[in-house]
């Protein structure tokens, strides 16, 4: 017989010729798996074989049954009685059951949340990304309250300015004594100023505690940076702590959990 | 559009088949065999085409009217047969995922004497040999190729169920139940190439 991967036939759609043997080929396609079976003399020959090879499957004898499948009362009484934990458990652990992919989702789970609580610069750049969005937006107004209202706190600083400058005059006064008083008397302007607005109230404790007095200007970003600060040194320092080693344990009971799993499924399958 | 229920009114088969069904339901353990008797034979015979493995193929036909015993009040009405069959096979294949890393003998009742094929009118020595020799060169290629080819081509060509059929047990499309079967008996061919003069004329 010529080699059929070298000859025209080898190019043939022998699944078609099968098909055709057997009167399945689709109507739209028979004419051509006709056509391949009268001008090949191998898809001929294939047609043949299929064909015999059917009839040969058919004529098989069947297989002697030498047991009784007909169940006794007992073992009726414990198929009806099964508890629905036990039911649970065999399917969990029957083959083609939910024990195959539960064990690989389980085992999968515990091991990206190890891993996740095990490297510890990840939650933490994370969570002080969002604090820090969270604090950006929060000073934000004021500093937007300011640059609005720019006249305000220049104005404070101005009247701060000449009433230092004022104080000079008086005699026995320095100028950075005088100064204090003044810019202390001048912040509670930024709360006048900004009134409008509600979150107005907010830049004073900030402010306050940035103490220099003698740049006004600087005042509010200056303490927005502060407070940015404390919020990047604390934040990240109790948030991983509390829920790290709860992420740990979790991951650790899942991946045990899968494992126990996965051990059961081999048990019973060799059993 | 024909009323399902009214042909299967006409079916005195499927009529006692439901019969039977609705008295296992209710608890009548001996309804329940009288449907095991009624078509252990079939499916085993259909079992163990599928699993190579004779003591395997037993264990998957009990589990697969254990499963049916325990499904009694899911069953929804149509043949009986068919039900029984879909457990059955998706059982075997189940079986057969789980143990295709580990060879087994197949069809070991080929090798015993007791399981011959009946001898035809004649008695012709000559062909009940080559008949038991074709019967054993098939069974060898059915074990070879794939267990889904095989359930195919054991449920179309032996068991006579149609492609709609098969594709529900198996819940897999029609195409994929004609590409199996096709493709299952090129793979015989191949398998059986040296052999085919005993299958031929």
């Amino acid at each position: 017989m010529a080699d059929g991967r070298t000859s025209p036939h080898g190019t043939h759609d022998l699944e078609l010729v099968a098909a055709f043997a057997t009167g399945d080929a689709a109507p739209d396609r028979a004419a051509r798996a006709a056509q391949l079976v009268a001008s090949c003399a191998h898809c001929r020959q294939l047609a043949d074989d299929v064909l015999a090879l059917r009839l040969a499957t058919r004529a098989m004898p069947a297989p002697v049954r030498t047991r009784d499948f007909r169940l006794s009362p007992e073992t009726a009484a414990r198929l009806r009685l099964a508890s629905p934990w036990e039911r649970f458990r065999r399917s969990l652990v029957a083959p083609g059951g939910l024990g195959r992919p539960l064990s690989a989702s389980l085992m999968t789970l515990g091991l990206a949340g190890l891993l996740v609580s095990a490297v510890p610069f990840l939650p933490s750049s994370l969570g002080t990304l969002a604090q820090r969005d969270a604090t950006t937006d929060s000073l934000a107004a004021p500093e937007s309250n300011f640059a609005a209202g720019g006249a305000a706190p220049q104005a404070a600083s101005t009247s701060a300015s000449d009433t230092a400058a004022g104080a000079k005059n008086a005699p026995g006064a320095s100028a950075g004594a005088a100064a204090g008083p003044a810019a202390l008397a001048a912040s509670p302007v930024v709360p006048a100023a900004s009134g409008g607005n509600e979150r107005g109230p907010v830049a004073p404790p900030l402010a306050t505690p940035a103490g220099p007095v003698a740049d006004q200007g600087s005042v509010p970003g200056a303490a927005g940076d502060a407070a940015v600060g404390r919020t990047t040194a604390s934040g990240p320092a109790t948030s991983p702590a509390s829920g790290g080693p709860i992420l740990a344990a979790v991951s650790a009971v899942a991946l045990v959990l899968g494992a126990a799993l996965l051990v059961a499924r081999r048990r019973a399958g060799r059993a | 559009m024909e009323d399902p229920r009214a042909s299967l009114a006409l079916d005195p088969a499927q009529r006692r088949d439901l019969l039977l069904v609705d008295r296992a339901r209710s608890g009548d353990l001996d309804a329940f065999n009288d449907i095991v008797a009624c078509y252990q034979d079939q499916l085993f015979g259909l079992v163990a085409r599928i699993v190579p493995d004779r003591d395997q193929a037993y264990d998957v036909v009990q589990e697969a009217f254990f499963s049916a015993y325990r499904a009694l009040g899911g069953f929804r009405g149509g043949s009986v047969r068919s039900w029984l069959s879909r457990m059955a096979v998706n059982a075997a294949m189940d079986t057969q995922r789980l143990r295709k890393r580990r060879p087994v003998q197949p069809y070991p009742e080929l090798e015993d004497d007791s399981w011959q094929p009946p001898a035809g009118e004649e008695a012709d020595p000559v062909g009940i040999t080559l008949a038991a020799e074709r019967t054993a060169a098939l069974g060898e290629a059915l074990a070879t190729i794939t267990p889904d080819q095989r359930a195919s081509i054991v449920l179309f060509d032996i068991e006579g169920y149609d492609y709609a059929e098969i594709a529900e047990m198996t819940g897999v499309s029609l195409g994929t139940v004609k590409s199996r079967i096709h493709r299952g008996r090129l793979a015989l061919r191949a398998l059986l190439a040296d052999r085919m003069e005993l299958f031929r004329g």
